[in-house]
């Protein structure tokens, strides 16, 4: 049964899933571009294929990372609301599948999706990291560490959280995508509101790891809420 | 007013319910609710717009939560119905909110991956016959033809329960004879169990064992269409001239006065009654009038408004 409920979930979030894919692509192909045209005029040892690879890993996993809160809360969103949006939820409700096999479905869709987009980019920027020696040191831009790559992973899941649990409350798709986007903005508020009540300042070294944190608790408060309130709503 | 609202089958009892009631704010959309359908049996549920069939089918299915009162399916008692008992049921509702973006045959695959005794030769059968093209888009349908899709759904499984909500509203006569021809044929010849909710009298009295008139969320009155045309008469009484009507009986449960001439309907109607109304009102004459199910229903419906008209 269950790959039946995948199945339909597949092809309901199926212009979705092409738009991830292109979007993907798309964060390397520019990131590629991008570096061609930078190095170009170089004189100096800039436009060996090392140097064009680094910047092309490494800008396309950033933008990756990016990219995949963006799809991340797009999916999400749209996972949950689409079928309250046009009320096939309302016939979803009267076969036997139960609430929990249809959102496990779901989740398993999602969390699938962004595992495979988290785990490209993290690559993508291991290997970044790898190339690191064969770039010039003194054109060397700014490459994300392990905290970085964690912080990048708490705004997704901030942010995919956030469309999950809103879209749970929500009939239709665009306001869970928006509030999903935002979530990371609230998290940022939180700890700084929260920082400045306890009186620690906001430039203080721990900020990074607090707003890591931060998002990786809201986003699966707000989903593990949202999941809820899916298992034990009434339709309409 | 009108009594017997259980009804007790000697046949096992495929649908019990027993005080449902469901609130909406201080609105009984249904007010303790009594039914019992027997195995093999097609109840038909009358009731105008808003009457609370709806609501009552949908605690039925697990869709609206109840306030109290229980419901046993299949001899279980349930809140929600569980995924087997859905394996057992099959829904028609009024709306159908079928993917829009699946194609027929689309659909069609996707629900028999999801029951366990879906039959694959009468669901080909029903899509032929109703002319359903495989590979067009829910949404591109008609709204008949979104009916008959549904049909096709609640039947191919060979559900032991069958509920239809409304199933025939807003189609056309041609549409909805075809429809309720076609639940006649694939569901009553196998001796299946059917809730027929409707506001078509003449659909319901066509297809249904049992009649139950819904009114304001409560059961008002059940039986079969031949008990309730014995049971409920209209009598015509004329007063003597100046006179009003002395003594009301409680079996009637609508009245109406123009002049002299005072109509009432009656429940559980007899020859005592009948001497009661004479003797008791200054009547010069009685008549006893057969009511068929509509003019019933109509006289259920609106006695449980008001208690009649004066003109």
């Amino acid at each position: 049964m269950i790959k039946a409920i995948l199945g339909k979930d597949l092809a309901l979030l199926k212009n979705y899933i092409r738009a991830t894919v292109v979007l993907t692509l798309g964060c390397y192909l520019f990131a590629s571009g991008l570096a061609i045209w930078a190095t170009s005029y170089d004189e100096n040892a800039m436009k060996t294929i090392a140097n064009r690879a680094f910047m092309s890993l490494d800008g396309g996993s950033q933008l990756g990372f990016i990219a995949t809160g963006l799809v991340g809360a797009l999916l999400a969103g749209s996972a949950i609301s689409l079928e309250r949006s046009d009320r096939s939820v309302e016939f979803l409700a009267c076969l036997p599948p139960t609430r929990r096999q249809n959102l496990i479905s779901k989740a398993m869709i999602v969390g699938s999706i962004l595992l495979l987009m988290i785990g490209i980019h993290v690559v993508c920027n291991f290997s970044a990291q790898l190339l690191i020696p064969y770039v010039p040191s003194e054109k060397r831009p700014y490459v994300p560490d392990l905290t970085d790559v964690t912080t990048f992973v708490s705004i997704i899941v901030s942010m995919v959280g956030g469309a999950w649990g809103f879209a749970s409350f929500m009939k239709s798709n665009g306001g869970p995508i928006i509030l999903g986007l935002g979530t990371p903005f609230l998290v940022l508020s939180l700890v700084v509101i929260i920082g400045w009540s306890l009186g620690i300042k906001s430039e203080d070294e721990s900020f990074q790891v607090r707003y890591t944190a931060g998002g990786f608790v809201l986003g699966l408060t707000l989903g593990l809420i949202g999941s809820y309130h899916y298992l034990t709503r009434s339709e309409p | 007013m009108i009594h017997d609202m259980s009804n007790s089958s000697d046949s096992e009892s495929i649908v019990d319910v027993q005080d449902l009631t469901k609130t909406y704010g201080s609105n009984h959309a249904c007010d303790r609710i009594n039914m019992r359908i027997g195995r093999g049996m097609t109840f038909g549920l009358l009731g105008p717009n808003g009457a609370g069939k709806s609501t009552f089918i949908r605690m039925l299915m697990g869709l609206t939560p109840i306030d109290s009162g229980t419901i046993k399916l299949f001899g279980h008692e349930t809140r929600l119905s569980s995924p087997e008992m859905r394996q057992r049921i099959g829904y028609v509702p009024e709306l159908h909110y079928i993917y829009r973006w699946m194609t027929v045959d689309g659909v069609i695959k996707f629900v028999s991956q999801l029951y366990d005794r879906w039959d694959s030769e009468l669901a080909n059968d029903l899509l032929d016959r109703f002319e359903l093209p495989g590979k067009k888009k829910v949404g591109t349908l008609s709204k008949g033809m979104t009916a008959k899709l549904g049909l096709v759904i609640a039947l191919a499984h060979n559900p032991e329960l069958l509920i239809l909500d409304e199933p025939a509203s807003g189609l056309d006569p041609l549409i909805r004879e075809d429809f309720l021809e076609s639940v006649l044929q694939n569901h009553t010849c196998r001796g299946r169990t059917i809730l027929f909710s409707s506001h078509h009298v003449d659909d319901v009295e066509r297809v249904s064992d049992e009649v139950g008139i819904l009114a304001h969320g409560k059961l008002v009155i059940r039986g079969t269409v031949d008990e309730l045309r014995h049971r409920i008469r209209r009598v015509r009484i004329v007063l003597r001239d100046g006179h009003l009507p002395s003594h009301v009986p409680t079996q009637v449960f609508y009245q109406k006065l123009a002049r002299r001439e005072w109509l009432v309907t009656v429940d559980s109607f007899s020859e005592e009654l009948l001497d009661e109304l004479r003797t008791e009102n200054q009547a010069v004459s009685c008549e006893v009038l057969d009511l068929n199910l509509e003019e019933i229903f109509k006289d259920v419906v609106r006695g449980t408004v008001g208690q009649g008209e004066v003109s």
